[in-house]
């Protein structure tokens, strides 16, 4: 495709143009393209000025960054890697797309070092375009790749980065509704971004009723399944929650078939609730007798979780959405102040690519026995609950 | 011993089969204490929970344990103990080395249990317990995992003794040959010369005598076989390295707060939701709705700004 250059608008004061590149995916709703922004002249040549080893321009930088708290990466000369999101005109053709206003809005109310950059919108003929800083990874790829292994101090970094990002989200009242780790992108520097806003709304307003079909299906929790209309961040918490356990099983938790099996196979994993563990859930609309499934101590499965991740990850995974904990209430948990201590993005393990394991197996080098080799201790344990699952479902 | 029925006979209580009528019976315990031969527990559970027949608690099949000791007693002592100091694991240290202070909270987990086996004001104890749990809940977390790095380290102990007393054992076994080999070699060495050289006997065994061979230096031999184990990795797990106070919260700014946002207000925006109804707010708590929300996001937007430039 040939490159095709769009310019900026006023809102984004930074760029004069962005540049599209190559489509790099294809979604429902959007086509994503990767490209660059190209500054301004005047804000390229505060950049120059910027990389000049200057301590004074450092220190404004540095501000910038505390008080925005997002960090510009940009190449050299100024330019920044951006991917394009192009929405495509709904079905009807009478309007733009419910879930890309969505995304847009969203996006421009959220600004944070977890929470993926909106630069710029701009429509260009009919369509409605997105430009969102580039981010190549997701946590989908490091926990599918086995070839990666992560310690408990990297799997507390990323669920510190994702409760960071959602307590934004609440804090502004807003809803994802759709976290799973394939919507959790890392950057270059490890740092993690909660994206893809398409399913986000409001919540607090008591005189409108929301949709119950959100969330994919595995990350989906109880109140969902049965129907519920009027819901809070719980619904983020228990997605969290599930997103914890997948961390440590490096397997999809409760792989639900279809709807109703998502729930048979939530109750076969945690227990059938009964009126006390969640009060009230009799009054739920597709509430019905369920099939009743002892509760098995979570310990049996994640045989080498620590109790306190345990613990945290059990008050997710809470059937009364009322006594999940709020994003700050986990962040305040003891599990983050225990340790060890949460690795430093920049130290996360980082996807194993084809070419990185190419230069492995040249080197004579097994990857994946030289990864075990390096953290065997983490990978025994995970390889136990593995079979623990195995048996379990 | 209320509570719990005479042991000695070995008759199922429920279906007062016993050994003579059936060789195989093999009884098992509830966790109410109760005995119970396995047929028992197939007929009954086989259909998923049912009560207990003598007390009527919730049981379940895989509820059933193995009885480790002859007396139930015992059994259960041992059961609750183990509960209990799940919960009640408060290390010396946490008392700051004040020794009476830990004597008194082994006192009361002592109370606790005596109340617990003898059955004594259960429902109350068990509150006890539950309040003792959140309120703790950070240390009892804490405890667990430096029980846990312990139990490892121990365990990690065993395992390198086990391994080092085999490698003992093998090196002594070869040592043993060895000399025996030697010996061999040195009798025939001696009935050798006597046959071919003109040497008189008596020399030769003198001679032999002083070249007899040493037996192997078994201390030696061990020392180049046992691997060197280096400790300081297994002490570094239990040394809290980094002691620095670790702020989870990023963006401090954002956390404060002008109001306070109190759970309920007189508020007819939100009447229609009728929160005390038991049906329609049963429903709203239990799909996760709070009227804080909305007041929440109310005051929040009134007074966000309010401050801006200031």
């Amino acid at each position: 495709m040939q490159p095709r250059s769009y310019p900026a608008t006023t809102a984004a004061s930074r760029w004069s143009h962005y540049i599209k590149e190559k489509k790099v995916g294809e979604g429902t709703y959007a086509v994503v393209y990767s490209g660059w922004a190209i500054p301004t002249p005047a804000q390229k040549l505060e950049h120059e000025l910027a990389t000049d080893d200057t301590g004074e321009r450092d220190e404004v930088a540095r501000d910038k960054k505390i008080l925005t708290g997002v960090a510009l990466v940009c190449e050299p000369d100024g330019r920044r890697k951006i991917a394009i999101k192009k929405f495509k005109i709904g079905e009807y053709k009478d309007g733009m797309d419910k879930s890309a206003i969505r995304e847009v809005k969203v996006l421009q109310e959220l600004k944070h070092p977890n929470v993926i950059e909106l630069i710029d919108v701009f429509s260009y003929k009919t369509n409605l375009n997105a430009v969102l800083e580039f981010l190549d990874c997701d946590l989908e790829v490091i926990i599918k790749n086995k070839n990666v292994a992560f310690s408990a101090a990297d799997i507390k970094s990323w669920m510190l980065m994702t409760l960071r990002g959602v307590r934004h989200c609440h804090a502004n009242f807003i809803l994802h509704r759709d976290l799973k780790p394939n919507n959790l992108l890392l950057s270059k520097d490890g740092e993690l971004k909660l994206g893809d806003f398409g399913m986000a709304r409001d919540y607090g307003d008591p005189h409108r009723k929301m949709t119950s079909m959100v969330v994919t299906r595995w990350y989906r929790s109880p109140e969902l399944l049965l129907g519920a209309v009027r819901y809070g961040y719980a619904v983020d918490m228990w997605a969290v929650g599930c997103i914890f356990a997948e961390l440590m099983l490096r397997v999809p938790f409760m792989p639900g078939d279809s709807d109703i099996g998502q729930l048979q196979t939530i109750f076969r994993a945690l227990g059938t609730p009964t009126e006390a563990d969640w009060p009230g859930m009799k009054y739920l609309p597709d509430y019905h007798a369920f099939e009743q499934f002892p509760r098995n101590p979570l310990r049996n499965l994640f045989t080498a979780a620590s109790p306190d991740a345990l613990a945290l990850m059990e008050s997710m995974l809470l059937y009364d959405p009322l006594k999940r904990p709020t994003a700050h209430d986990a962040l305040n948990h003891f599990y983050f102040r225990n340790q060890p201590r949460p690795t430093p993005p920049a130290k996360l393990p980082r996807d194993v690519d084809k070419a990185g394991s190419k230069a492995k197996e040249a080197a004579g080098v097994d990857p994946e026995m030289h990864a075990r080799g390096k953290r065997g201790n983490d990978e025994d344990g995970i390889d136990d609950a593995h079979a623990v699952r195995r048996k379990l479902f | 011993m209320a509570g719990i029925p005479a042991l000695d006979s070995d008759t199922c209580p429920v279906c007062k089969s016993d050994r003579y009528l059936n060789p195989t019976l093999r009884l098992l315990v509830s966790p109410c204490f109760h005995k119970m031969c396995d047929t028992c527990i197939n007929r009954l559970y086989l259909q998923g929970p049912a009560p207990c027949p003598i007390c009527r608690t919730r049981l379940r099949k895989q509820d059933f344990v193995a009885q480790t000791f002859e007396d139930l007693y015992v059994e259960k002592e041992i059961q609750q103990r183990k509960l209990i100091a799940r919960v009640y694991n408060k290390r010396p240290e946490d008392f700051k080395n004040n020794l009476k202070a830990y004597n008194n909270y082994l006192e009361e987990v002592e109370d606790i249990l005596f109340n617990l086996i003898n059955d004594i004001d259960v429902a109350e104890t068990k509150a006890r317990i539950e309040r003792y749990k959140a309120e703790n809940q950070q240390l009892i977390g804490a405890n667990l995992q430096k029980q846990m790095i312990e139990e490892r380290t121990v365990q990690g102990g065993l395992e390198r003794e086990k391994r080092e007393k085999i490698i003992r054992k093998e090196t002594y076994e070869q040592a043993v040959i060895e000399e025996a080999k030697v010996k061999k070699q040195a009798k025939a060495d001696i009935i050798r010369r006597l046959a071919e050289e003109d040497t008189s006997a008596s020399d030769v065994i003198a001679e032999a005598h002083a070249r007899r061979p040493r037996a192997p230096d078994i201390d030696k031999l061990l020392q180049a076989r046992l691997p060197t184990y280096d400790d300081s990795a297994a002490d570094h797990m239990l040394v809290e390295a980094d002691t620095s106070p670790f702020e989870p919260l990023d963006h401090p700014y954002a956390a404060v707060s002008y109001t306070i946002i109190k759970d309920f207000y007189s508020d007819p925006w939100q009447n229609h939701l009728r929160m005390d109804e038991p049906a329609r707010g049963g429903l709203l708590k239990a799909s996760g709705y709070m009227p804080k929300f909305a007041y929440e996001r109310a005051i929040t937007s009134a007074f966000a700004g309010i401050f801006a430039g200031i």
